[in-house]
């Protein structure tokens, strides 16, 4: 049993498990929220409270219309907390299974999707907001938002590829997820997340050269009812392919030897 | 057709002494630094674990293992239950499998007991058809009643052993590891544990078990490996191999 097969049996077989995946997803979210009346609700609240109090200081600072600024901050949140959690929250994706790891007979990869489509649930429920805000602004919804759907799958792609490739090398070194934990604030800040990319007066190579900047643009712009350029949709589904790629390949590499690691 | 085949299989483990061997600063610093800074980042002191194994089993093969503490009879079972990979030799493993390694993985004290049975059931792979087959045996075997419907966090310790070993015991696989037999509760369940733990030894294909207790070796197992520092030293009739090995004692410098 070599370790390439073994990891293709397991990507294999995490995919037939995608089902089991999010129903635990959908468990983690539901036992967060156990011992409250709100529930789930809650997600929404606290993104709500963070978009609301951006939207009131950041307008004026910025001389920005506050109704275009608002729901810009309603989609760009809950798009930037999706990105930063593959790299934030992964690296303990494995060594917090360890326990389920030895007693199921799961793929292990089935711990990656988990993750992923807990981000992906943490999402929707904070796009409520997108749509309060819609209905208080009076902006009709357009089908262009359903282009939003096949910018999600690329992100998931790519979000799993960096969440394999940073579990592997969060079992084996244990300081890497408080170091991605400290860097989420200052990739926001770096990111055209609370202020706009074509804002940006000097060093535009800020955005340029991020590529959080091509992934939030390719989901928050549909949501947002606007144009992405095809060469953004072809970059990061490249992007997505590749990521992917290193992420199965660190996965290999480090089947051997995770098990000693969690 | 089930089988665990194993051909001079070796297995290393690293052992992460100090902070540092787990640090990628640490590693970073010593690579930027050309070896100069951190210096035993790149010495993880490993530990052979297991040693030119060789193990044949198959269909109906009840093998019992025995050793000392640290002899390597967990890594084998970690090995047969697909955990690990071999560093050196092959490794065969076809069937699908249980292992009754750590029990409790995955039980939420603050859900119901009926509740964990549903997650447990489905981490299984317990088809939903099933599950409420699952729920009525573990209802019945743990004698929880309407404990079930209660957050674990209320129950005794010896109910949560029933309720995990109901559980852990509920599948049938073709290949079953067990690492030492989970003793549980009172007298009564003891009895009860025992007959439901030979019934499903006795519908698994090929079971694995490490344990310290020759009446259980001799009653369940086929067979017996004895090993010593990761190295087999006996493999034949449990009843010979428990002899060997009680009779066998460490020599006197070995423990100085």
């Amino acid at each position: 049993m070599s370790s390439l097969s073994v990891s293709l049996q397991d990507l294999g077989g995490s995919i037939a498990r995608a089902p089991l995946a999010a129903w635990l997803a959908m468990d983690d979210v539901h036992g967060r929220y156990r011992r409250t009346v709100l529930g789930p609700l809650w997600i929404t609240i606290g993104q709500a409270a963070m978009v609301a109090g951006f939207a009131i200081v950041f307008s004026g600072l910025f001389g920005a219309d506050p109704r275009t600024y608002l729901i810009y901050l309603a989609v760009g949140f809950p798009v930037w907390t999706l990105l930063s959690q593959f790299l934030s929250d992964m690296p303990t994706a494995f060594v917090s299974a360890k326990g389920v790891i030895e007693s199921y007979e799961l793929p292990w990869l089935m711990h990656i999707w988990r993750r992923a489509f807990g981000y992906v649930l943490t999402f929707l429920h904070h796009l409520l907001i997108l749509f309060v805000v819609m209905v208080a602004l009076n902006i009709a919804p357009s089908a262009q938002m359903l282009l939003a759907v096949p910018a999600l799958a690329i992100v998931l792609i790519a979000g799993v590829g960096v969440g394999m490739l940073v579990a592997v090398v969060g079992a084996r070194y244990r300081d890497l997820q408080p170091a991605m934990g400290v860097s989420a604030g200052f990739l926001m800040l770096m990111s055209p997340v609370v202020w706009r990319a074509d804002q940006l007066p000097i060093n535009q190579w800020i955005v340029q050269f991020n590529p959080f900047y091509y992934y939030l643009e390719i989901l928050r712009a549909p949501l947002l009812q606007q144009e992405v350029a095809p060469e953004i949709w072809l970059g990061t589904s490249i992007g997505a392919v590749t990521l992917f790629c290193i992420g199965f390949a660190a996965f290999v590499i480090g089947r051997r030897r995770l098990y000693h690691w969690l | 057709m089930t089988q665990i085949s194993l051909t001079d299989v070796s297995v290393h483990y690293p052992i992460y002494a100090t902070v540092r061997h787990r640090s990628l600063l640490s590693y970073a610093a010593n690579r930027a630094s050309f070896g100069r800074v951190a210096r035993d980042v790149g010495n993880v002191p490993v530990v052979e674990a297991l040693r030119g194994l060789s193990l044949q089993l198959k269909e109906g093969d009840r093998l019992a293992v025995v050793g000392r503490n640290g002899s390597g009879k967990t890594t084998l079972l970690k090995l047969c239950a697909g955990l690990l990979l071999p560093d050196a030799g092959r490794c065969i493993i076809t069937g699908s499998r249980a292992a009754i390694i750590n029990p409790g993985a995955g039980l939420d004290l603050d859900k119901t007991g009926a509740e964990n049975v549903e997650v447990i059931g489905r981490l299984l792979g317990v088809r939903k058809s099933q599950r409420k087959n699952l729920l009525d045996d573990v209802a019945e075997f743990t004698e929880l009643g309407d404990f079930m419907n209660l957050p674990v966090r209320s129950y005794s310790s010896g109910m949560v052993v029933r309720l995990l070993f109901a559980l852990a015991t509920s599948v049938e696989r073709d290949i079953l590891v067990v690492d030492e037999v989970i003793g549980a509760g009172d007298l009564h369940f003891v009895d009860k544990a025992a007959k439901r733990v030979q019934e499903l030894f006795a519908r698994t294909k090929i079971l694995v078990l490490a344990t310290h207790s020759p009446g259980i070796a001799s009653q369940l197992c086929t067979s017996a490996l004895w090993l010593e520092s990761g190295k087999p030293v006996m493999m034949g009739a449990p009843a010979e191999v428990w002899k060997a090995y009680s009779e066998q004692r460490p020599p006197l410098d070995a423990v100085a």
